[in-house]
């Protein structure tokens, strides 16, 4: 009886591993290796400049849309016109989801809820950190759920 | 003192008053004698609770002269006490400069556990059922600070072994594996660098696949054709797209990837697992070359994911995301790829169906290049949908799933399974599951024999 279970093979019953016995020669291992150069030559340049390139790629993307968050929130900054400064703060609380309203939409899509109260603010903080890492959750909302946990945390 | 005097006085005026009051002998009645009689025998008795009174008050003051002394001799050893912790700390003062206490809260204050814990029972046709395994997968979580977080993910494992091994006893194994260990830099709000041994993002099913929040209790089948985990480096991040909650993610990594048990190009040599700079395996070596093999992937693996959520409202979304990973496998450039295809629908709390096709790519210097590939599919359904107002119902999940995958024994050949079962929600971590599957292999030259298994599991998260 086998299982599979997390990546491994579990058996329950006496099984002997059978291990197969090499099946080329010496020769035949350099020949095939001098045929696989070249196009091993082809791989490792693409492994070896395609991945810091991708990551300097993001990098700078990164900082273009930090600078571009800067430059909205200077531009949301109340006028002097009262009329339109009324405008923009409608228009933020809009468009601006609360912390209650992104746990609805992303947790429970992984797990079964959690409650406030089992994790003290201070726990609920560190676990946001591995949550907004390990679910890919952008900044600005795994804060606003952070805050909505924190709010009815459990004492420490 | 003051009752001595007050005794003198008394015993005075009494004296002045007999003087006074007494007439000359001749003159003195009986009556009047009886009189003064009485009165002095009265002031005798007052005279005599007054002493009684005054001795009382002495043995009082002894005693408070006592604790007098006492208190004084104590105050004297606080005071001296005092003055050599002065004279040590003015000495210590002297020998290093003292440092302030550091604020705020103790140092652990940022140290977390999580994680989950599963009891597996088995059945399959044919034999006798077994408990297959207990599992405890705790996560340990630790924030230096609002941008570097270490988190490690262990697993300990007692499972139903094929007899004494060196590393476990008669009818048991005992696993402990690190499932994972990563430093995690929020760089930017864009932007984070995960580096260590990571779960690898190809498709979802590794990152959401503990014992608690898969619905099932073993994996689906052709994930077994792909890596859980690997050591590199991974750059990753969310953007946002709009301001009602639709996200694009994104995941690139660099990992030492999957490599070759002997360092062959055959094809059963392949090791998903990869190793970490060194293959220490002692069926292919002597006793002196145990551990001396060097990497042998001359470059790592390259992957990555890219995939968008689109949430209309709570609970009712889509993701859809696609990943791949390559890279060298063995000493001779042959290569190991992957592509995933990963969806999950959400419709209304209680129904989700999410799923995987996954391909590979090997090359193998004795079949040439391989594909195995495969997919899966599941779904689950909550009976509270129904709103039948029964809590043993309402607790209540069904769940099936079908998965494939071609047969790494036999060559076009297939293996596939049907399974059914249900979640009951004891509380929102505590959770048990159960299957009933069927097993098949189709094809030429199928070697799985055909067999239905029962699977109950008892998982708790925390």
């Amino acid at each position: 009886m086998r299982f599979r279970y997390k990546g491994r093979t579990i058996t329950l019953h006496n099984e002997q591993a059978v291990l197969p016995a090499r099946q080329s020669s010496v020769r035949a291992e350099r020949e095939r290796h001098a045929m696989k150069q070249i196009s091993s030559l082809v791989a490792r340049l693409r492994a070896g400049v395609w991945l810091p390139v991708m990551a300097g790629a993001i990098y700078a993307a990164s900082l273009a849309l930090v600078a571009a968050d800067d430059t909205k929130t200077d531009a949301a900054k109340p006028a002097k016109d009262p009329s339109a400064e009324k405008q923009t703060t409608k228009k933020a609380a809009k468009k601006k989801l609360t912390g209650a309203e992104v746990y609805a939409l992303n947790c429970n899509r992984c797990h079964p809820e959690r409650y406030a109260t089992e994790f003290t603010p201070s726990q609920w903080k560190t676990i946001m950190l591995h949550m907004r890492v390990r679910a890919n959750l952008p900044a600005e909302q795994a804060k606003a759920v952070l805050k909505y946990l924190q709010e009815d945390a459990g004492t420490p | 003192m003051r009752i001595h005097k007050q005794l003198c006085g008394l015993l005075t005026a009494g004296f002045v008053l007999g003087l006074a009051v007494t007439p000359p002998a001749a003159a003195v009645t009986d009556e009047e004698f009886e009189a003064l009689k009485k009165a002095v025998q009265q002031l005798g008795e007052k005279v005599q609770k007054l002493e009684q009174v005054h001795e009382q008050d002495q043995q009082v003051h002894q005693q408070d002269q006592q604790k007098i002394q006492q208190l004084q001799q104590q105050l004297d050893q606080t005071h001296e006490i005092a003055t050599n912790a002065v004279q040590k700390a003015e000495a210590a003062a002297q020998v290093q400069p003292v440092a302030p206490l550091p604020p705020g809260p103790p140092a652990t204050h940022n140290f977390t556990m999580a994680g989950d814990a599963e009891v597996l029972f088995g059945r399959v046709s044919g034999q006798h059922s077994a408990f297959a395994l207990a599992d405890f997968a705790p996560i340990f979580l630790f924030r230096a600070n609002d941008n570097i977080l270490f988190e490690a993910g262990f697993d300990f494992t007692l499972a139903n072994g094929a007899g004494p091994t060196p590393n476990s006893s008669s009818g048991t194994q005992f696993n402990f594996d690190l499932s994972f260990a990563t430093i995690d830099y929020l760089i930017n709000d864009y932007v984070t660098l995960v580096a260590g041994e990571m779960l690898l993002p190809l498709g979802t099913y590794t990152e959401r696949s503990a014992g608690w929040l898969n619905k099932f209790p073993d994996n689906p089948l052709p994930r077994g054709l792909l890596p859980n985990d690997g050591l590199g480096a991974q750059l990753r991040g969310a953007v946002p797209l709009g301001y009602s909650g639709p996200m694009f993610t994104y995941s690139v990594y660099g990992v030492n990837g999957p490599s070759s048990v002997d360092g062959t190009g055959n094809s059963s040599m392949l090791d998903l697992g990869g190793n970490v700079g060194i293959l220490n395996n002692s069926l292919y070596g002597t006793s002196t070359t145990w551990g001396n093999l060097g990497n042998l992937n001359a470059d790592p693996s390259g992957g990555g994911r890219i995939a968008v959520f689109y949430p209309f409202k709570p609970h009712y979304d889509v993701e859809l995301g696609l990943s791949g990973q390559s890279g060298e496998w063995n000493n001779s450039g042959g290569l190991w790829s992957a592509f995933v295809v990963d969806a999950a629908v959400h419709v209304s709390p209680y129904f989700e169906v999410k799923g995987e096709y996954i391909t590979t790519w090997v090359d193998t210097w004795d079949l040439g290049t391989i594909r195995p590939n495969g997919w899966w599919i599941q779904a689950g359904y909550k009976l509270s949908g129904l709103n039948l107002d029964l809590p043993a119902i309402n607790n209540l999940e069904f769940v099936g799933r079908y998965d494939m995958t071609t047969d790494a024994l036999a060559p076009k050949s297939t293996i596939d399974r049907y399974t059914i079962g249900f979640v009951y929600y004891f509380s929102n971590t505590l959770l048990l599951e159960g299957d009933y599957e069927w097993l098949h292999g189709t094809g030429p030259n199928a070697f799985t024999v055909p067999s239905n298994e029962i699977l109950v599991q008892l998982s708790y998260g925390f």
